[in-house]
């Protein structure tokens, strides 16, 4: 048989098809190790046990947050020989296993994003009550999206409901969330509200809520979100990264919509309260009108009141103005020929003339005029 | 047409008209006007209430 001569680049491209063919992809457990970025896009690391070692490099954004080493991950990797760099697992997903690095990547990834201000409390928008529509975000298969929508329809109606399914744990996840967020943001009229949901679970099964990715998707959505994750003890960044965060699916059906039940007991209150207010005007016009009367009343009185001063006094001046009252106070009035006269110069003696007084007239013969 | 309005937008009118009603210096033919506008919008909330059905859709199936 003859012998088989590579060249380095045949040997590393035959290698690489030959480790394609047997393990297209690696998924890996193991502990991470001189963790390394390259100008905020690149990361390479070791992950290893206590024989051995191996390199990875993967881009920035595929991590669930920040990460560091002796952490636990598992990773899901092709393997490649590099012609130059030599072997390394490229990676495809990596997610932290086991409580502590669970909890660890979420408390590194918390104070990276608080500095960035993802959960400042200013940011919050005030979720629409009762929308007309609203987003839904979670697998269709869960109790978390039988039991919202059951709500939803105990308590409300008419909501028209846009659903996207999505894995809410495993590999899948993360990338589902995103997409679904991001296709509800971009659709031509977005709901006006986001849910996000999934029932509880282990650390493990809520990781993907707390992933730098979802969180990021959660905070920048131009639609208000609500994340709502069943029956946890620690809150996931997702929730905190919400607009609204709801304790149950349930409950964020009834953060969403008002109580059809008691929406109609106010009915009737408002109804009673309209014909309560109809009265109140009714009676205000009656006053109103009573008032009226009353001020008419007063106004004529006062005319009354000038009317007779008027007359009164025109009376008094009528009096003084009566020629008997002077034939009253001793004045006599005398007449010559039928006329009164003012003047003595015109009489002469030897005329008659009459004297008249209060009570009567005198005639008399003129003797003699003073002048 | 009133059919067609949200219910928050029924709502909203039904605030409205109980805020005018309340106002001072209300004419009474006014008054009627809101009173009949308010039994009517409330009439049309009961009937959302009673009927308005939750519809899915579904955006992308899996």
């Amino acid at each position: 048989m003859e012998e088989l001569i590579f060249t380095p680049s045949d040997f590393v491209a035959v290698l690489n098809q030959t480790m394609e063919y047997a393990y297209p992809l690696v998924t890996i457990e193991g502990e991470l190790a001189n963790v390394r970025v390259s100008r905020g896009k690149w990361v390479y690391f070791d992950i290893k046990d206590e024989q051995a070692s191996v390199k990875c490099f993967g881009a920035v954004y595929m991590l669930p947050g920040p990460i560091e080493e002796g952490m636990v991950v598992r990773i899901v990797a092709s393997p490649r020989l590099h012609p130059l760099y030599n072997f390394s697992l490229n990676i495809q997903s990596i997610t932290p296993v086991g409580e502590g690095s669970l909890k660890r990547v979420a408390d590194l990834l918390f104070e990276k994003l608080s500095k960035e201000g993802l959960f400042e409390p200013s940011r919050k928008r005030v979720v629409p009550f009762a929308p007309q529509t609203v987003g839904l975000i979670t697998s269709k298969e869960s109790a978390a999206y039988a039991d919202f929508n059951k709500i939803l329809n105990e308590r409300w109606g008419g909501v028209q409901i846009i659903h996207h399914d999505v894995q809410v744990q495993g590999e899948a996840a993360v990338g589902d969330i995103v997409r679904a967020i991001d296709a509800m943001n971009q659709l031509s009229s977005p709901p006006e509200a986001l849910v996000i949901t999934r029932g509880g679970g282990s650390a493990d099964d809520l990781a993907a809520f707390s992933a730098e990715q979802v969180v990021r998707a959660i905070a920048a959505s131009r639609i208000p979100t609500i994340v709502a994750i069943g029956h946890e003890v620690d809150l996931s960044l997702g929730e905190l990264a919400a607009d609204l965060r709801a304790s149950t699916p349930s409950n964020a059906a009834q953060l969403l919509t008002p109580d059809k039940k008691q929406v109609l007991q106010t009915l009737v209150e408002q109804k009673r309260g309209l014909g309560e207010l109809l009265s109140a005007q009714l009676l205000a016009a009656k006053n109103q009108l009573k008032e009226n009367i009353t001020e008419l009343r007063h106004m004529l009185e006062q005319a009354y009141f000038v009317a007779a001063q008027t007359i009164a006094r025109q009376s008094d001046l009528l009096d003084a103005l009566n020629p008997e009252a002077a034939l009253k106070r001793g004045y006599a009035v005398v007449r010559v020929g039928g006329k009164v006269t003012k003047f003595a110069k015109f009489i002469k003696p030897g005329d008659e003339i009459i004297i008249q007084m209060q009570d009567g007239s005198t005639v008399a013969t003129v003797n003699k005029v003073n002048l | 047409m009133t059919a067609k309005k949200s219910y928050r937008e029924l709502q909203g009118e039904l605030d409205k008209v109980l805020a005018e009603l309340q106002s001072a210096e209300l004419d009474i033919d006014k008054a009627l006007d809101l009173y009949k506008q308010g039994q009517k919008l409330i009439e049309h909330l009961e009937e959302y209430l009673a009927n308005a059905k939750n519809e899915i859709t579904e955006l992308k199936k899996s």
